[in-house]
């Protein structure tokens, strides 16, 4: 993003590179039902985000013997995409989006009555097409809502939304350059009706004070997200709040 | 003191977890209840009847409910029974004891004499189970429609939360393109729909039916659809 080597990333007024205080979000735009062949799908921008989620199922599942014969089985695939970020992206699963994968599964299975469904697979695909810090949050984000769109039924919508520590500051939404550049970066996920937390890492060091106040970052960051994919959802059936 | 509040009102778009009322409130299909609070569990239209409060699904597959009328496709053949494509997230299976009415010898037939892979047959939803295992029947004497298979004609799939509006109010739009089209036309509860002309020219009839059906799943949020349809139905055959 900077042309030259910044010497701080938090400026004397307290303003970040991109010109956001440290408690605001980048622009969001979220879109339900944007691919025809999927059960469900979403569109997602965060900042320069650029994410698509598509949901296939509930269906067969094959081999059988991976069938849980009282539930269904979600599977989620996070890729990135080559041209995604500056540096060619060696395409196919790695170390990293594979980690991501397991743990947005795990952040969304809580969310799906997935007894309703026994013996079938709810397969959610998310591709990373421009990664701008913050993708596997932005990418749960979206699968959430292509779950909501393919209408499988759910306790809530799950909302995501990361908090890093730059330059000595806790900010909500890290951007590219303060993820790369910054202290710490937490990505938290939680279904925002009962505030249920279904996903909290931390890369980087923090002081429990200082966890504590990108926690209560984050789940702010969360509601934000949650009102714009219930908009999404509703505006997708002509309905504008 | 009013024993219940909405937070909703009738036919607003819901989605999963939004707060749909508290208090005394009967909590129907596609809602879950948390104490006294009612929540969606889908996207779909609040619909309020009295204390009565329920979510009508915008999508979603289909759910076999016992003594739905479908329309399936043969996808294999067993020893005893047929697997059928019903277009639920698993196949339904159809029992020799549920499809023929006399005896077979297992061991000396073929069931392929009777049903093959391919085939298209209407049929009812005798049960399912909890697990989702679903088992048809084609010999209940008071169904709708003349059970097993459908020979000539066309199959149409819709989205299978669209059915409704096909049939229309007390059956009108089905009726009216029933008379118009001059088809046989037989709507599964899953979303497929059979087609079959009654007179020549049979394919362009067929085809007709099909576009109307499409149109009837583009245009299903609409109000007055089946008089829409009745007036377009020509336009739509010259396309």
């Amino acid at each position: 993003m900077p042309e030259e080597e910044p010497e701080r990333l938090i400026s004397e007024d307290g303003l970040r590179l991109d010109g956001r205080k440290p408690d605001e979000m980048r622009p969001i735009k979220i879109r339900a039902g944007v691919l025809k062949r999927a059960d469900g799908s979403a569109y997602v921008e965060v900042g320069a985000n650029r994410i698509v989620a598509a949901v296939y199922g509930p269906r067969e599942l094959h081999p059988r013997h991976k069938q849980k014969p009282d539930r269904a089985v979600v599977r989620f695939r996070y890729n990135m995409a080559p041209f995604s970020v500056d540096e060619r992206k060696r395409p196919g699963p790695d170390r990293r989006s594979i980690e991501i994968s397991k743990l947005s599964k795990e952040a969304l299975e809580p969310a799906i009555f997935t007894e309703y469904y026994p013996r079938t697979a709810i397969d959610i695909f998310v591709e990373v097409l421009q990664a701008d810090a913050g993708t596997r949050c932005a990418g749960i984000t979206a699968a959430s809502v292509a779950l909501a769109d393919a209408g499988i039924e759910m306790r809530d919508l799950v909302a995501a939304c990361a908090a890093g520590k730059v330059d000595g500051h806790i900010v909500l939404d890290p951007m590219y350059y303060e993820d790369g550049h910054g202290e710490a970066d937490v990505p938290l996920a939680m279904m925002p009706k009962e505030g249920e937390i279904t996903l909290l890492q931390m890369d980087g060091d923090m002081t429990p004070e200082e966890l504590k106040k990108a926690i209560r970052l984050a789940k702010k960051g969360c509601k934000i997200i949650y009102k714009e994919q219930r908009r999404a959802l509703k505006r997708k059936y002509g309905e504008e709040e | 003191m009013p024993e219940y509040e909405l937070h909703v009102e009738d036919r607003e778009v819901v989605t999963p977890g939004e707060l749909l009322a508290e208090g005394q409130v009967v909590a129907s299909d596609g809602t879950y209840t948390e104490g006294d609070r009612v929540y969606s569990k889908v996207t779909g239209l609040a619909d309020i009847q009295g204390r009565t409060i329920r979510v009508i699904p915008l999508a979603g597959p289909y759910r076999p409910t016992p003594g739905d009328l479908v329309v399936g496709v043969v996808r294999e053949v067993r020893f005893s029974t047929w697997l059928v494509d019903i277009r639920a997230p698993l196949p339904a299976t159809l029992h020799v004891s549920n499809a023929l009415e006399e005896e077979v010898d297992l061991i000396e037939t073929d069931l392929s004499r009777y049903l093959r892979e391919g085939d298209v047959i209407a049929a009812v939803v005798k049960e399912v189970n909890p697990v989702q295992q679903t088992e048809l029947s084609i010999l209940e004497e008071d169904a709708p429609v003349r059970l097993g298979r459908l020979e000539g004609g066309r199959v149409v799939d819709i989205d299978p939360v669209k059915v409704p509006r096909v049939i229309g109010r007390e059956g009108s739009m089905i009726r009216m393109l029933k008379r118009e089209l001059e088809c046989d036309i037989i709507v599964g509860a899953n979303g497929r729909i059979y087609v079959r002309a009654r007179k020549e020219p049979k394919s362009r009839r067929e085809a007709l039916a099909a576009r109307a059906l499409r149109e009837i799943e583009r245009r299903s949020h609409l109000k007055g659809l089946t008089e829409w349809l009745r007036s377009n139905l020509r336009r739509l055959a010259r396309w």
